[in-house]
């Protein structure tokens, strides 16, 4: 089992009464394996990933990969039985010779009855287990992420024109409800994350420019900012810078601290000053993904997400300047203050947004 | 205002908006097509201190491919700035009690007010006085309004000459709008003329991050001086032993005429206040004489007592007292019936004054001085620093065990002289960086944890002296007490980090005090109820041990034997 393979590449998506009739499993045979030794799959409960019907009935076979074909033909059928949890799997008589299978595991009766999938988003570590003759054992873990797409999702712009501060507004309704993080038992974590391609984007966004010419300390990690709707005050945003030309990390916003989003309601985030692609019709790609972690585990499980992919592009566009000048009044200590800014010829038109930024010191 | 997150509402008619926090950011959006090129950022409070505020730029997006950049005028982003306050709703500068001749001291009160200002816990303030006075004594007599603050580490109420004409109040609890504030101190009027002066005092209040909140002068005080009094009266400084209570000396008293000189037939009344002479009626004498500049002999003088401790000294032809010089008064007995000299019945502030009288009963100038007769002056006052080579940057050991009890909410201060106008002594700051609010934590703790100052570790907030100040502050380390210690408790314990003198061989004063607050309501205990003193010398900086390499080394067969067993 020298290779490792990760099916939920391919978007297993959780929900109420999602069903399959077959399972494949991928795997190396690093050798020959003979008659009379086995194959032990251990799902991880006995609702899911087992038959509608109790599994007694399957009909399990070996698919060669393509150099074994000539071999082996278009698979080899092999005895095989569902008990407590585990799928056991009998090599085909004549054996295998080492080599790259599918092992494919239906029932008989496909008409009336399939495997049950995951009803709630989950990340499942599945053992597979090769019984050798000879008492030895060897296996590997696969691992299955169900996630769940969005019931709804969109993205607004403030701006489509390159090299310039844009509002980023991503509005969703998830599936499922993705849990308040905890500090007490279970102690969980829960986060909003906003995968942005470094490809096109900055590494930090621009973002660090924002917090030099305040004079403020910047590194990836730093608090950023965002404006949600619910508001919620104690959630707040960081920034994790991507890296392109060598490991392809995209630039992540992630959210946290901002409690229980709820199955079936709306959620709005805005993420100020994100500045757009340099250049023309530049692709503007993002992911969005709701993440709970459960304490100690390294892996998420994904409550929901979507991908906005290439809708819009970035434009040339038009820049020009408007004078501005500011009013105040009783601006000494401990007073009550009045400030205003206004333009000294422009009349911004209905629908117009004004970007207003003081210095953050 | 230094921040957009302070803003209670940034509601506009024609905006609506999103605040986004950590970058100070705001954006409005015009919800309908009115024409109005104003957006009102509201109204709200402004920032405790002075700050200053910036608006970076402003960009108007009135759709998604144009933009409208802005520059303020006249550049490209505007700085504004949160002001200070320059006046206070109320102040006085008033006399309490002294007189207002030329060099004479008194006691003065400074009250002030703000109707609208908070002063929170860690802000401090300075308030210096116009110079037409000078401060005698380094700490305020009084304070009122002000009550020592309990949130910060810091926080230990002082109110203490900080400079040359400087006080500082630092370490009291929040202050409310409206409170009060006053402190009473002794003046000592800097005027030579006679002139009436309208003196008055600058108050600072600077907010915990060093930015001023009120910088405002008070009312002035209207000073008119009308009679001259001596520029030097007191007693010398070379008397045997101290002025503490139940003790009697010779004493020496040293003053100087303004503007008169006093000839035959003209005298000196001296008032000792409650301090005693002993008439010495059984089968002594009282003995006083005096003696003028640099003259070497002293003239015996007969003195007459014409009510309670008032006495009369006769000028002598041929011995006039001249104006400008220097003259002291000595007084003394033979075989007195009681006490040698002048006796200091209680420990309270007494005030001797002095009149110069003509032949003619006339009052030509006279002045006062005020002696604070200590309880007690102990000397159980040890200090030990661990290296004991000069300018060595080391840990000290105290210990002194006072023979009167303290009570929480006193304070210990030590107080480390930084010159004798020969020698520079201790540094002003103790060899640590002192802030701007002229303090600093020290490390300190009690010795074997003994918790008798505290059940806590102790907190030692170091305040910087000045030896260029007359007369010189010293450097003081002031260490709260939080809970009750009987008399004659042994108080010890060490303080790391403090700056030797750079003299050698030369005796440098260390005093440890018992201290209170001073409370309008206690006029005879002025903060300091006890004080001990330990005189402490230093040692030229060590060499470095050399390592001989010459001469030989060998057994003395006499002494040393090996033989086999």
């Amino acid at each position: 089992m020298r290779n490792y393979f990760e099916l939920q590449r391919n978007r297993l998506y959780a929900d109420s009464g999602l069903t399959t009739n077959k399972m494949y499993f991928r795997f190396t045979a690093p050798y020959d394996m003979v008659f009379d030794e086995s194959i032990d799959i251990k799902i991880p409960t006995v609702t899911e990933m087992i038959g509608a019907n109790t599994p007694n009935d399957l009909t399990c076979i070996f698919q060669p990969e393509h150099s074994s074909r000539a071999t082996l033909g278009h698979g080899l059928y092999a005895k095989c039985n569902y008990s407590l949890g585990i799928y056991s799997v009998n090599t085909p008589y004549g054996g295998l010779p080492k080599g790259d299978y599918t092992l494919v595991i239906m029932e008989r009766n496909q008409t009336t009855s399939t495997f049950n999938m995951p009803a709630q988003p989950n990340r499942y570590e599945i053992p597979f287990i090769y019984n050798n003759k000879n008492g030895f054992q060897f296996g590997d873990t696969y691992i299955l992420s169900f996630s769940s797409i969005m019931k709804s999702f969109s993205v607004s712009h403030l701006t489509y024109r390159y090299s310039t501060y844009n509002m980023l507004g991503f509005s969703f309704t998830p599936r499922f409800t993705l849990p308040a993080a905890s500090l007490t038992s279970p102690i969980t974590e829960s986060v909003l994350e906003i995968s942005l391609e470094s490809r096109y984007f900055s590494s930090c966004l621009g973002i660090e420019n924002i917090f030099s010419s305040d004079g403020v300390d910047f590194e990836s990690g730093a608090y950023f900012s965002h404006y949600s709707e619910p508001a919620i005050s104690n959630a707040n945003t960081r920034v994790l810078c991507g890296q392109y030309s060598e490991s392809y990390a995209p630039v992540k916003l992630t959210v946290t601290d901002y409690g229980q989003m709820a199955a079936n309601s709306n959620y709005y985030f805005r993420f100020p000053l994100i500045t757009n692609p340099s250049g023309t019709n530049t692709p503007l790609l993002y992911k969005v993904r709701l993440l709970s972690y459960a304490n100690s585990e390294y892996y998420p499980i994904v409550m929901g997400e979507y991908e906005y992919q290439n809708i819009q592009q970035t434009v040339s566009g038009s820049s020009s300047s408007q004078y501005t000048y500011t009013s105040e009044s009783n601006d000494d200590v401990q007073k009550t203050m009045t400030l205003s800014i206004s333009y000294n010829y422009y009349y911004p038109p209905s629908g117009t947004q004004v970007l207003v930024k003081f210095k953050n010191n | 205002m230094t921040s957009l997150a302070t803003l209670p509402s940034l509601s506009n008619s024609n905006y609506n908006y999103e605040y986004y926090p950590n970058i100070n950011l705001c954006v409005f959006k015009k919800s309908n097509s009115n024409n109005d090129k104003t957006i009102s950022l509201g109204t709200y409070p402004t920032s405790e201190d002075q700050r200053s505020y910036t608006l970076t730029w402003m960009y108007a997006y009135p759709s998604t491919s144009t933009i409208y950049t802005s520059n303020f005028n006249p550049g490209s982003s505007e700085t504004k700035t949160i002001d200070y306050a320059t006046s206070w709703s109320s102040s006085s500068f008033t006399k309490v009690s002294g007189w207002t001749n030329t060099y004479s001291m008194g006691i003065y009160r400074l009250a002030w007010s703000s109707s609208s200002l908070t002063f929170s816990e860690g802000s401090y303030m300075k308030v210096t006085i116009d110079s037409e006075f000078s401060f005698p004594y380094e700490y305020c007599k009084e304070i009122s309004g002000f009550l020592p603050g309990s949130t910060l580490d810091t926080s230990n109420l002082i109110c203490r000459q900080n400079a040359n004409n400087e006080i500082m109040i630092a370490g009291y609890s929040s202050i409310s709008a409206g409170t009060s504030l006053s402190i009473t101190m002794y003046l000592q009027v800097n005027y030579g003329s006679l002139t009436t002066r309208y003196p008055n005092a600058r108050i600072i209040v600077y907010s915990a991050d060093n930015n001023k909140i009120i910088d405002a002068q008070t009312n002035s005080y209207t000073l008119t001086i009308s009679e001259y009094g001596s520029n030097l009266f007191s007693l010398d400084d070379h008397m045997e032993k101290y002025i503490s209570k139940g003790n009697s000396q010779e004493l020496d008293i040293v003053f100087r005429l303004a503007s008169h000189t006093l000839t035959s037939g003209s005298y000196i009344a001296l008032d000792l206040d409650q301090w005693t002479v002993d008439p010495a009626a059984t089968e002594g004498k009282m003995i006083w004489k005096y003696q003028v500049g640099n003259n070497i002999y002293w003239v015996p003088t007969e003195v007459t007592n014409p009510s309670g401790n008032v006495f009369h000294i006769p000028v002598y032809s041929n011995y006039s007292m001249t104006h400008g010089q220097d003259i002291k008064i000595r007084i003394y007995h033979l075989l007195p019936d009681q006490h040698d000299g002048v006796y200091f019945p209680a420990d309270q502030w007494n005030h001797p004054k002095i009149y110069a009288y003509n032949s003619a009963n006339t009052i030509l100038e006279h002045q006062y001085a005020h002696v604070w007769v200590e309880p007690y002056h102990h000397t159980s006052l040890t200090v030990n620093p661990i290296l004991n080579y000069v300018s060595a940057v080391t840990l000290y050991e105290f210990a002194f065990t006072p023979n009167v009890s303290a009570s929480a909410g006193d304070r210990i201060a030590l107080e480390f002289r930084t010159t004798d106008a020969l020698e520079d002594m201790f540094t002003d700051d103790l060899g640590s960086t002192i802030a701007t609010n002229s303090s600093f934590e020290l490390s300190c703790h009690e010795i074997d944890h003994a918790s008798v100052i505290s059940d806590s570790r102790i907190k030692c907030e170091l305040f910087a002296g000045d030896k260029s100040a007359n007369p010189p502050i010293p450097t003081t380390i002031l260490i709260p007490i939080t809970k009750s210690i009987a008399a004659n408790t042994e108080i010890k314990f060490n303080i790391l980090n403090l700056k030797n003198p750079a003299k050698a061989s030369y005796y440098i004063a260390v005093t440890a005090k018992l201290m209170n607050h001073c409370v309008e309501s206690d006029h005879n205990n002025p903060c300091t109820y006890y004080k001990s003193t330990k005189y402490i010398t230093f040692n030229n900086a060590p060499s470095i041990p050399n390592q001989h390499t010459t001469g030989s080394m060998g057994f003395n067969p006499n002494r040393v034997s090996a033989t086999n067993a």
